[in-house]
């Protein structure tokens, strides 16, 4: 739940417009807080595969998931350009990101079904022209797992935990109502944001305020 | 997948995409509405029916422009026969579609040069309705592409985006295009006129009408006016009617709906209501009589811009009077906050005034308290220059009080203390000093004594003339005789041996001289009470010294009490306090 912040999109555009120089430097001042972040999650991201057979390259389903540390490690990092509006209408000024495929897997396995997920039903294909027709398969949702290792899931999750366990990152802010997030936990960057304990937020904020002063003195002295 | 692998950080609502979708329906929705209302002159000031009058005599000259213009089109390609019916036509048009025919006559207008053929024109501008309604596209823009297409050019209607291909353009008739398209596109323009939207367009096209309708008649009506109140009593009289008539339109709707359920009849005649139908029929003969035969001319619109003239005059006029009273009130209040300001400053001052009296009197007790410690004559005049100084002040404080107080008696004594304090002052200030005079100003400064060694001589003196008078002895008289109270002198019990004597004439003796000293001192009381009242007799006894007099007035009886006690507590700080008898 990131802290709200009002007019901070309007006062980037003036930066832009009228201070080039201080829309630099408040960019950068940003980046210099969020860099030493980004550095301690690279950290946390392991320099070996967390799983054998992971790393061997193949043409399936997770073709692009293979296991690589460099790739998983390059796909962390940080933005300080605002983002698209999310569903509620919300726009983020910065945040850190987790974009590698493999990276998000490692960051994200178990957040929400810590024993894996449930083993999906065998099911007969009918479909004339399939390639596995009269064959027993397991067919289910996304939540459910169509492995025929019915522990699939928790040796995966566990060979995870063996080398981080997810931190919760959820601050609550003072006086906020409704459900807590579910979706600000992880292996890396929400280990690396949770244990910063909020000093980078702060640090954001207090860059952003900073630039809105420094805007109106040179407004003013103009 | 990586979509959720980020942390946000400080955040801003910016609002939802869909919110301001609903945002903006709703203002245009409310815009067109206002606009309508606005047209129907459901809520018109005297101002605005005038605009509106101008407005619509403008819309009626226009409209009459238009129809000419088309009248002399259908001439020049032979179609002049065809010109009342082609009129009827497009006002059908218009009802039905809710398209104006500000737009319907230069797009019929477009087709029926280049066809030169009523039903074609007709059907081809039926055809471009249904397109226009369908694709979006203004009407203006599909009658020129159709009648284009009319003539070979085809390119037109290929850009239309009307799903006709280039091939098909090429190898096909006209007739044939026209005839796949009105199948395309048929009923488009009815559909889009049996929308809410479509509703208000009739709506706003009947408003129109009205108002060009209005507009011709205002024209006649304006002929026969003669100055700005009548343009006034007009407007007015237009403000109630279209209020009133606002109410009508609704009634008529009430009414259409019930005769709907009536068998037999149709549609609504003002005529068949009673009574009130034939005062409606009355006027409208009326008006029908007094219309001008040539229309709108120049001299009705010239007529209109002078009264409209007068009329802009008049409320000039009326804000410069406006302009004028707020002037005034302005100049009242900046008066009125000046006079505060200086009542403000009166305040202050009278309280810069009171603590002019409260450091005049520390300044008079510092004063007499430097005077006690004074050890050479230097010391003396500088103090006697200072009290003279704080006594010419403390003079004029209490001249301004008794101006204030607007008291004869006490001005006067004010001033006569305050030359007097004066006098004293250039005395001391030219150097001009007599011992005398410095002894008179120090010895306002000390506590005034019933008796102290400057006048106990005469003091005593004057005791003994009281105990002469009374029949006393004088000090060191004589040894025999009787004094004032009545004790012969030297009348004392010879004293008894104590010895050899019986101890019953002991007590005996004893209780005859105490009774004897009981007597005594009985008389010494009554004549120290003498002597007390001798005293006050005198005139030390009634110096103003014992007398406080408090120059209140009547008022408070509180404020006489604690003016008195602090007079006393005053004193007693000085150390002047003798005594004072409480009552």
């Amino acid at each position: 739940m990131p802290t709200e912040v009002k007019g901070a999109i309007e006062l980037r555009k003036a930066l832009r417009q009228f201070t080039p120089d201080l829309a630099k430097e408040t960019q950068k001042e940003i980046a210099a807080i969020l860099k030493p972040i980004t550095a301690k999650a690279r950290g946390f991201i392991p320099s070996s595969t967390p799983l054998s057979g992971w790393a061997k390259s193949n043409n399936g389903t997770w073709g692009n998931r293979t296991w690589s540390s460099s790739e998983a490690k390059r796909g962390v990092g940080y933005k300080t350009s605002p983002s698209k509006p999310n569903r509620s209408g919300f726009r983020a000024l910065a945040r850190i990101v987790n974009a590698s495929p493999s990276g998000s897997i490692y960051e994200t396995a178990g957040r929400l079904n810590p024993q894996g997920r449930p083993q999906a039903p065998l099911a007969e294909v009918v479909a004339p022209g399939h390639s596995n027709f009269g064959k027993m398969i397991r067919s289910g949702s996304k939540g459910e797992s169509v492995s025929n290792n019915p522990n699939a899931g928790q040796q995966f999750i566990d060979a995870m935990n063996r080398t981080s366990l997810i931190v919760n990152a959820y601050q609550r802010q003072e006086g906020q109502r409704g459900r807590a997030s579910r979706k600000m936990k992880g292996r890396a960057i929400f280990r690396a944001w949770a244990e910063d304990q909020g000093k980078a937020n702060a640090a954001v904020i207090k860059a952003i305020e900073d630039s809105k002063v420094k805007f109106e003195q040179r407004v003013k002295g103009k | 997948m990586a979509a959720d692998v980020k942390i946000d950080i400080a955040a801003e609502f910016t609002g939802k995409k869909a919110f301001r979708q609903a945002e903006t329906a709703t203002d245009k929705m409310s815009k067109n509405v206002k606009k309508l209302a606005g047209t129907l002159g459901l809520a018109f000031g005297g101002q605005a029916i005038l605009s509106y009058g101008k407005k619509a005599i403008k819309a009626a000259a226009e409209d009459e422009k238009a129809q000419k213009q088309l009248a002399l089109a259908l001439k020049n390609v032979g179609l002049e026969r065809d010109a009342a019916s082609t009129e009827a036509y497009i006002q059908n048009l218009q009802s039905e579609f809710g398209i104006l025919d500000d737009k319907l006559r230069p797009a019929y207008q477009t087709l029926a040069i280049a066809t030169q053929d009523t039903a074609e024109s007709q059907r081809l501008l039926n055809l471009s309705l249904d397109i226009a309604a369908s694709t979006g596209k203004d009407l203006g823009s599909v009658t020129s592409a159709l009648s284009r297409a009319y003539l070979g050019n085809n390119t037109a209607l290929s850009k239309l985006g009307v799903g006709i291909s280039k091939a098909d353009l090429k190898a096909k008739s006209f007739q044939d295009i026209t005839n796949e398209l009105q199948e395309t596109f048929a009923g488009s323009a009815q559909s889009a006129a049996n929308t809410f939207q479509g509703s208000i367009d009739k709506l706003g096209v009947a408003a129109a009408n009205a108002s060009e309708i209005i507009g011709t008649g205002l024209i006649d009506a304006l002929k026969g006016l003669g100055d700005e109140d009548s343009v006034d009593n007009l407007a007015k009289s237009m403000e109630s009617v279209a209020t009133y008539t606002a109410d009508v339109i609704r009634g008529i709707g009430v009414l259409v709906e019930k005769l709907k359920g009536l068998p037999g009849i149709g549609a609504l005649d003002v005529q068949m209501i009673p009574i009130i139908g034939a005062y409606i029929s009355y006027f409208n003969q009326l008006g029908k009589a007094s219309q001008g035969g040539n229309g709108i001319n120049a001299q009705g619109l010239a007529h209109l811009a002078e009264l409209q003239a007068k009329y802009t005059s008049e409320i000039l006029k009326d804000k410069k009077k406006i302009t004028q009273e707020e002037n005034k009130a302005l100049k009242a209040a900046r008066l009125k906050a000046a006079l505060d300001k200086a009542n403000l400053a009166l305040s202050k001052g009278e309280e810069v005034f009171d603590m002019d009296k409260i450091q005049n009197a520390a300044a008079l007790a510092s004063q007499a308290e430097q005077l006690g410690k004074a050890t050479n004559g230097t010391q003396l005049l500088q103090i006697a220059n200072d009290t003279a100084r704080l006594n010419v002040k403390k003079s004029i404080l209490a001249l301004e009080d008794a101006m204030a107080s607007k008291d004869e008696a006490a001005i006067t004594a004010a001033t006569k203390k305050l030359n007097a304090d004066i006098g004293i002052l250039g005395a001391l200030t030219g150097q001009d000093l007599k011992l005398a005079n410095i002894k008179t100003i120090l010895d306002s400064l000390k506590p005034k004594d019933l008796i102290n060694l400057m006048n106990l001589e005469a003091a005593l003196a004057l005791l003994g003339k009281i105990n002469v008078a009374t029949g006393g002895s004088t000090a060191g008289g004589s040894s025999t005789g009787v004094a004032a109270s009545g004790i012969p002198v030297n009348d004392f019990i010879a004293p008894i041996s104590t010895s050899g004597g019986s101890i019953a004439a002991i007590l005996e003796y004893a209780d005859a001289a105490t009774a004897r000293a009981n007597a005594f001192a009985d008389l010494l009381d009554m004549q120290n009470a003498a002597d007390a009242a001798a005293f006050n007799a005198s005139s030390l006894g009634t110096s103003a010294g014992n007398t406080i007099i408090v120059n209140t007035g009547i008022g408070d009886p509180n404020a006489i009490a604690e003016a008195i006690d602090q007079v006393l507590t005053d004193a007693a700080q000085r150390g002047t306090l003798r005594q004072y008898a409480t009552p």
